[in-house]
C-alpha cells in the first residue's frame, strides 16, 4: 500500500477544491488534491456531446434523486469537475439571500457586505465577463420574447475570456485555478477515488487522513493512504455527504438537499437557431423563485426533448436547427436526502417536491410558453409525458392540469445545502467557516455548505464562500 | 446488457444503418454498465420482470414483432406506474440522444 | 387620479371570480355606477348568469390560470380600468395544488395583464388566512400584524399578497389588498345552506365554550370595503383589514343566525347547541395538516379545525384611511342571506 503525507488534503478539484488549493498554495501551506475523475485537456470534448457525457459525467450523466417525480441529475466527475462542463453562468448571491441565511442559520461575518468583498476577488481572478458582441440567435430570443410581454431579462456574466476575435474561452478550474495551485507548489493526484477519511479509533475528534483507491493509466489499481493535517473536503453536495457518512460522520449530514428542478421547453422557430453555447439570457421577472434561461440544445438534446411531449418526433427532429431547448427553473420548497449505501459506490439519493413546487413549476412551463411564442415560435414541446405540443397561445392553459407529479419530466445540474453551514448545530452539519462538527481538522468547503438553493447557477456563491472559509482556515493553522 | 434490453433498444432505435445501431447498442450498453448501483439494479429488476412479461406476451401470440413491441413500450410510457414510466423514459433518451449524436449529422 | 367622489370612478371595472359568493355581490353594485364591467367566469353555468344583471356586464369565459383567457379578459377595455381579483380557490375539489395554481399562478397572470395595459389598480381580495390564528384571546389583527400563513390556503394567499405587494413595489401597478374574514350574503354557495341548516337543526357544533371570536363581514359591508379601497388615494400599496365593525363569539354567531331563522318563519331547534370539547377541533387540525402535507383537503375537517380559534381583526385602519364604514349588522345580514335562500328555492 503506498503512502503519501501532506499538510492539507483537497478532496475533489471542482469550483470549491479549486479555490481552496490555490489559496492554500500560494500561502505557502503545502497541499495535495486528490480527484475522482480523469484529468482531460479542456478543448478535448465539444461541450454537451455524448463524448463529453461519457468521460466528464458521473455516471455517464445519468443520475437521478429518487421521488414522485424523480428529478434526473448529473454531476462533473473529472480534474476541474462541474466547471468544465457547465454554462459558465456566472451570477452571484443575491444579497437578500445572504442576509437571511446569515439569520436563519447564525452565520458569522455573512453580511451582502462581506460576500461581496470575496465575490469580487474571485471574479477579477476569473475575469467574468458579458458578451463583447450580440447575443447568438438562442439568446437573443429570450430578449426579445420578454421585451414583447414587459418581462424583466438580463443577460447573465459568464466566466469566459475573449480573446481580439471576439472568441470566448469558458475560464474553468482546469484552465485557472488549478494550474495556479499547481504553480505554486500544489500537487494534484487525478484518476484517485477517496474510499473514507481515516479517523483514529481513540480519537474520533480528529482525521489523519483519506484512504483511496487509484486507478493508473494501465487500468490497474493501487490503495492509496493519504496523511495529513487538515482535511478539505470538496466532492460537492451529493459525493461530499456520502463520503462523511461512509466514514462514519452523520450529524446533519446529507439531509436537507436542495436542487433547482427545470421544466423544458423544446421551442420551433421559423428560422435557425444556433446550437454550440447555452443562452445568457434569463427571464428575470419571476425571480427569485422562478427563472427562465436556456439549456444545451444539441441534436442529441432536441431529440431527447421532443421525444418527452410525443412520439411523432420525426418531423420536427428533421427541422432540428431551427429548435431550441428553453428551461423554467423553481427554488424548491421540497428537499432531499442523499444517503451512502455500505458496499456501493454510489450514494441513494431521494428528492420530495410540494403541492406548491409542482405548482411553482406548472406555473414556470406556462410563462416559459408565453415568452416563446412571443419570441416567435411556432410549436413548442413541453416535457410533460404526452404533451400536448402548443402551437398558439391558447393551447398552453392545458399545461396546468397536465403538470401533474406522473407526467412531469424534471432534471437539475445544481445541487446544494446537504452539509449546511452555521453556528446552530442543530440545523446544521459544520461551523460558520465549514469546519464540520466534532472533528478539528475537517472541513468541507463546495456546494453542499449553501444553506438553501441560491436561485442561480451556484458556483459563484459556492467559490466566493470557498475563498470566505479558506482565507479563515489559513488564519488558524 | 441482457437480451431484453437489448430488445428494447432495437424496438425504440430509428437509425436504419446496421454502423448506428450498433454504436447505439454500445452506448446504451455503456451507460447502464454506468449508472449508479441502485439505479442500475432497479433497471435489471425491471427488465427481468418486463422481459418474462413480453416472452408469455410472444408465447401467447399477443406480441410478435419488434413494431408491437415499441407500441407496447410507448403505452407504458404513460402508464400508473411511475417505475415503468420511467423504464421506458431512460431507455428512449439514451436511444435517441445516440442515434443523434453518433449518426453522421 | 381618482378622487374619492362615484361620478369620477373609474368606468370600466375588470372582475375576476365575477360569478363566485362575493363576485355575484360586487358586480351588481358596480354595474349601476360603471360604463362597462367585465367579468370572468370559470364556465357557461357558473352561478346566476351575469349577463342578466345588466346590459353593461360582460362575461369571458375560461380559467384564470390560462394566459390566452386572462388576455382577452384584459382586451380592449379603453385607458381607464380598475381590476378587482376575487378568483380563487378557498376548499379545492380535491388536491391543495390548487390553491396554489390558482390563488398564486392565476394571481401572478392577472396582475401581468394589469400592468401591460395600465389599469389604475388592482384591488386583491385577501383573507386572515395568511396571519392564522390570534396568538391570544384579546389580540386582534390589524395592518402590522405578522405573518403566520395556516397551512395550504393560507400559504397560497400569503404567496398572493407577496406578488401583489411586489407589484406595487416595483412600480408595475397600483394595488391596494383587502383582507376579509369569514363573510356571508346573498349569494351564498351550497356549503353555507349547510351551514344554516345545521344551526336551525341543532347539529352546528359550539367548539368549548363559545368564547372564541370571530370577524365576519356581511357580502355588502365588504363590497364597500372594496370601492373605498378602490376610490383611495392613501389606500394605494396598502393592505386593509375590511370586516364588520367587531368580531362575534362562536355562541353569539349561533344565537344570532337562531333568531334570524326564526324571525324569517323557519322552525328552530329548542335543543341548545351541540357542545363538542375543544379538543375535538384540535384534532381535527392535526388531521388537517397531515392530510395537506400529502396534498390532499377534507373541507369539513378544515373547519372543524378552524372553529375553536380565535380569528379577529381590527378595522380600525380602514375606516381611517379609506373611509370604510360597515353598516349592516350580523342580525340584519343574517336574515338578509337567509331571506335569499328562501328566496331562491332553497329549503334550508
Amino acid at each position: 500500500m503506498a503512502r503519501i503525507t501532506t499538510e492539507v488534503l483537497v478532496i475533489g478539484s471542482g469550483a470549491g477544491g479549486a479555490v481552496t488549493a490555490a489559496r492554500l498554495a500560494e500561502a505557502g501551506r503545502q497541499v495535495l488534491v486528490v480527484e475522482e475523475g480523469p484529468w482531460f485537456d479542456a478543448d478535448e470534448h465539444e461541450p454537451f456531446s455524448l463524448p463529453e457525457m461519457v468521460a466528464k459525467y458521473r455516471n455517464g450523466g445519468a443520475q437521478v434523486a429518487l421521488g414522485n417525480p424523480a428529478v434526473a441529475f448529473g454531476e462533473g466527475r473529472c480534474v476541474g469537475g462541474s466547471t468544465e462542463v457547465n454554462s459558465g453562468l456566472f451570477h452571484r448571491l443575491p444579497d437578500y439571500l445572504a442576509e437571511e441565511w446569515q439569520h436563519t442559520y447564525d452565520i458569522d461575518d455573512f453580511s451582502a457586505q462581506t460576500l461581496a468583498f470575496y465575490a469580487g476577488q474571485v471574479e477579477a481572478e476569473l475575469q467574468v465577463s458579458t458578451l463583447p458582441t450580440a447575443p447568438p440567435p438562442s439568446s437573443a430570443i429570450l430578449e426579445h420574447g420578454a421585451t414583447k410581454l414587459g418581462w424583466r431579462n438580463v443577460e447573465f456574466a459568464r466566466v469566459y475570456r475573449y480573446d481580439q476575435a471576439g472568441r470566448g474561452v469558458k475560464q474553468t478550474m482546469s484552465r485557472t485555478l488549478l494550474p495556479k495551485a499547481l504553480a505554486a507548489g500544489a500537487e494534484l493526484i487525478a484518476d484517485c477515488r477517496v474510499v473514507k477519511l481515516l479517523r483514529p479509533r481513540a480519537d474520533r475528534g480528529r482525521v489523519v487522513g483519506a484512504r483511496c483507491v487509484r486507478t493508473h493509466p494501465d487500468g490497474g489499481r493501487e490503495t492509496l493512504d493519504i496523511q495529513a493535517d487538515q482535511v478539505v473536503v470538496c466532492a460537492g453536495a451529493i459525493q461530499t455527504p456520502a463520503l462523511l457518512q461512509r466514514s462514519g460522520i452523520r450529524h446533519n449530514i446529507g439531509r436537507g438537499l436542495k436542487l433547482h428542478p427545470t421544466v423544458k421547453i423544446a421551442a420551433r422557430f421559423p428560422h435557425p437557431v444556433d446550437h454550440g453555447d447555452v443562452p445568457m439570457h434569463r427571464v428575470t421577472e419571476f425571480a427569485p423563485n422562478l427563472t427562465i434561461g436556456g439549456s444545451a440544445s444539441r441534436k442529441g438534446q432536441i431529440a431527447m426533448a421532443l421525444a418527452e411531449a410525443t412520439h411523432d418526433i420525426a418531423e420536427p427532429l428533421a427541422d432540428w436547427e431551427n429548435i431550441s431547448i428553453y428551461y423554467a427553473a423553481i427554488r424548491s420548497e421540497g428537499s432531499g436526502r442523499v444517503r451512502a449505501v455500505p458496499g456501493l459506490t454510489s450514494p441513494l439519493i431521494t428528492y420530495k417536491l410540494t403541492e406548491a413546487d409542482m405548482s411553482r413549476l406548472a406555473q414556470g412551463l406556462v410563462h416559459l410558453g408565453e415568452v416563446l411564442f412571443a419570441a416567435g415560435a411556432t410549436e413548442l414541446y413541453p416535457s410533460l409525458v404526452g404533451g400536448p405540443v402548443a402551437r398558439q397561445l391558447g393551447d398552453i392553459g392545458a399545461w396546468w392540469d397536465r403538470s401533474t407529479r406522473a407526467n412531469t419530466n424534471l432534471m437539475t445540474v445544481h445541487m446544494t445545502s446537504t452539509v449546511r453551514m452555521g453556528n446552530d448545530r442543530s440545523r446544521t452539519g459544520t461551523d460558520s467557516y465549514g469546519r464540520v462538527w466534532d472533528v478539528a481538522n475537517l472541513h468541507v468547503n463546495d456546494g453542499s455548505l449553501l444553506p438553501d438553493a441560491p436561485g442561480v447557477n451556484p458556483q459563484a456563491a459556492i467559490m466566493t464562500i470557498a475563498t470566505r472559509n479558506t482565507e479563515h482556515l489559513l488564519s488558524n493553522l | 446488457m441482457l437480451r431484453f434490453e437489448r430488445e428494447v433498444v432495437t424496438a425504440l432505435g430509428n437509425a436504419l444503418d446496421q454502423p448506428t445501431r450498433g454504436a447505439v447498442e454500445a452506448f446504451v450498453d455503456g451507460s447502464l454498465r454506468a449508472l449508479p448501483e441502485p439505479v442500475r439494479a432497479g433497471v435489471l429488476g425491471e427488465t427481468v420482470l418486463l422481459g418474462a412479461y413480453v416472452g408469455w406476451l410472444r408465447f401467447a401470440g399477443r406480441l410478435a414483432t419488434s413494431e408491437d413491441l415499441r407500441h407496447k413500450l410507448d403505452a407504458w410510457e404513460t402508464s400508473r406506474i411511475s417505475y415503468l414510466r420511467q423504464y421506458v423514459h431512460l431507455f428512449r433518451s439514451m436511444v435517441l440522444f445516440a442515434e443523434n449524436e453518433l449518426a453522421p449529422a | 387620479m381618482t378622487s374619492t367622489s362615484p361620478s369620477s370612478d373609474v368606468p370600466v371595472c375588470v372582475v375576476t371570480g365575477a360569478s363566485g359568493w362575493l363576485g355575484q355581490n360586487l358586480v351588481r353594485t358596480l354595474v349601476t355606477g360603471r360604463e362597462r364591467v367585465r367579468c370572468l367566469v370559470p364556465d357557461a353555468d357558473a352561478g346566476p348568469p351575469l349577463e342578466l344583471v345588466a346590459p353593461n356586464v360582460e362575461t369571458v369565459v375560461g380559467d384564470v390560470r390560462d394566459p390566452a383567457t386572462v388576455d382577452t379578459l384584459f382586451d380592449d377595455l379603453g385607458p381607464r380600468v380598475s381590476v378587482f381579483h376575487a378568483a380563487a380557490v378557498i376548499h379545492p375539489a380535491q388536491r391543495t395544488r390548487e390553491f396554489f395554481d390558482v390563488n398564486v399562478g392565476g394571481t401572478q397572470m392577472v396582475l401581468d395583464r394589469a400592468r401591460r395595459i395600465g389599469v389604475e389598480r388592482v384591488v386583491h381580495v385577501s383573507s386572515n388566512s395568511p396571519f392564522g390564528a390570534n396568538p391570544t384571546p384579546d389580540d386582534r389583527f390589524d395592518e402590522d400584524s405578522p405573518f403566520n400563513p395556516y397551512m395550504g390556503y393560507g400559504q397560497s394567499k400569503f404567496e398572493a399578497e407577496r406578488l401583489v405587494r411586489q407589484a406595487h413595489e416595483r412600480g408595475d401597478v397600483p394595488t391596494v389588498v383587502v383582507r376579509a374574514p369569514w363573510f356571508y350574503g346573498p349569494y351564498q354557495p351550497a356549503r353555507q345552506s349547510t351551514f344554516f341548516t345545521a344551526i336551525r337543526k341543532g347539529r352546528f357544533p359550539l367548539i368549548g365554550d363559545g368564547s372564541q371570536r370571530r370577524s365576519m363581514v356581511y357580502t355588502d359591508n365588504l363590497v364597500q370595503g372594496l370601492l373605498c379601497a378602490e376610490r383611495s388615494d392613501k389606500a394605494l400599496g396598502n393592505a386593509y383589514w375590511v370586516a364588520d365593525a367587531t368580531p362575534y363569539s362562536l355562541a353569539e354567531i349561533l344565537t344570532t343566525v337562531r333568531s334570524a331563522l326564526t324571525d324569517e318563519g323557519l322552525a328552530v331547534t329548542s335543543r341548545s347547541p351541540l357542545r363538542v370539547p375543544r379538543a375535538v377541533s384540535e384534532w381535527a387540525e392535526r388531521v388537517d395538516r397531515l392530510l395537506q402535507s400529502k396534498g390532499r383537503y377534507h373541507q369539513a375537517i378544515h373547519v372543524l379545525g378552524e372553529m375553536k380559534d380565535t380569528i379577529a381583526c381590527d378595522i380600525g385602519r380602514a375606516r381611517d384611511e379609506i373611509g370604510y364604514d360597515p353598516t349592516v349588522s350580523l342580525y340584519d345580514g343574517m336574515r338578509a342571506s337567509i331571506r335569499w335562500c328562501l328566496d331562491h328555492g332553497d329549503q334550508l
